[in-house]
């Protein structure tokens, strides 16, 4: 298996005799990137269960002192892509056009809820929902991501960029819109489908 | 100018957002079934390891 594994940055764990020991640290990372591409909690677990046993078995090829989050998202990252090319079950839009034209977006007064967002972010074409989360929730840096994705960092850039025009668009995003992600009954909501799916 | 001040807005929106999201994936409870699938690794190699070594 030959995967990046880029200089350790300040988001990694504390070094351990065996590598292996670290995995385990990782695994909510894991399990949230997995859910971001997948969508889908059952779906999620399989795959970093896959990668957890990938890891392990190849754990030789890791260079110690180097990230091992970039490392294990690298992996897990291709036995989706994977399962992905077998299923097939998503329609190729690499550009989001057919998705945009799919897409309702979401009627409201200025005030959008986290469902909203996550409904849009959903909709976004996978190389854009997973270079946004890699920079823009996991704490990548475009480097990092771009050796992630095995693409230019320019690549990375354009993607982000483009996933961030695609949101603000399905999401009808202004300067007078506002979300409220922190009320009770969205948080009730996001905790239930969670819980649901799971 | 007010195209730069949305866009900025729009900007700070989504990220608030996806730390949201990605904040309730990262969350969420761990299933037992990561604990079980570390405790067969590490059984499965200390069975491995002597007879690797004899």
């Amino acid at each position: 298996m030959s995967v990046a594994s880029p200089r350790r940055s300040e988001q990694t764990a504390t070094l351990h005799a065996d590598p292996r020991e670290e995995i385990v640290e990782h695994l909510k990372p894991m399990r949230a990137f997995a859910m971001s591409l997948t969508k889908d909690w059952a779906k999620a677990d399989d795959i970093v269960q896959d990668t957890i046993v990938k890891a392990w078995t190849n754990i030789d090829k890791f260079e110690p002192g180097t990230n091992m989050r970039a490392w294990l998202f690298t992996i897990l990252r291709n036995t989706f892509y994977s399962s992905y090319r077998k299923v097939k079950r998503e329609v190729a839009d690499t550009d989001g056009v057919f998705s945009a034209r799919l897409s309702e977006k979401p009627s409201h007064d200025g005030r959008l809820q986290m469902r909203d967002f996550e409904k849009a972010l959903s909709k976004l074409p996978i190389e854009q929902r997973e270079a946004l989360i890699l920079v823009g929730a996991s704490g990548f840096s475009y480097e990092e991501a771009a050796l992630t994705c095995g693409v230019a960092v320019g690549t990375i850039k354009s993607r982000v960029n483009r996933a961030r025009n695609h949101l603000s668009a399905l999401l009808d995003l202004n300067g007078n819109t506002n979300f409220e992600m922190t009320d009770e009954a969205t948080l009730a909501v996001v905790a239930m489908n969670t819980s649901v799916t799971r | 100018m007010a195209q730069d001040r949305d866009r900025a807005h729009a900007r700070k929106q989504i990220q608030d957002g996806l730390k949201q999201v990605y904040g309730t994936y990262s969350d969420a409870d761990v299933p037992d079934r990561f604990d079980l699938l570390m405790r067969q690794l590490k059984d499965k190699e200390a069975e491995s390891t002597p007879e690797d070594k004899s």
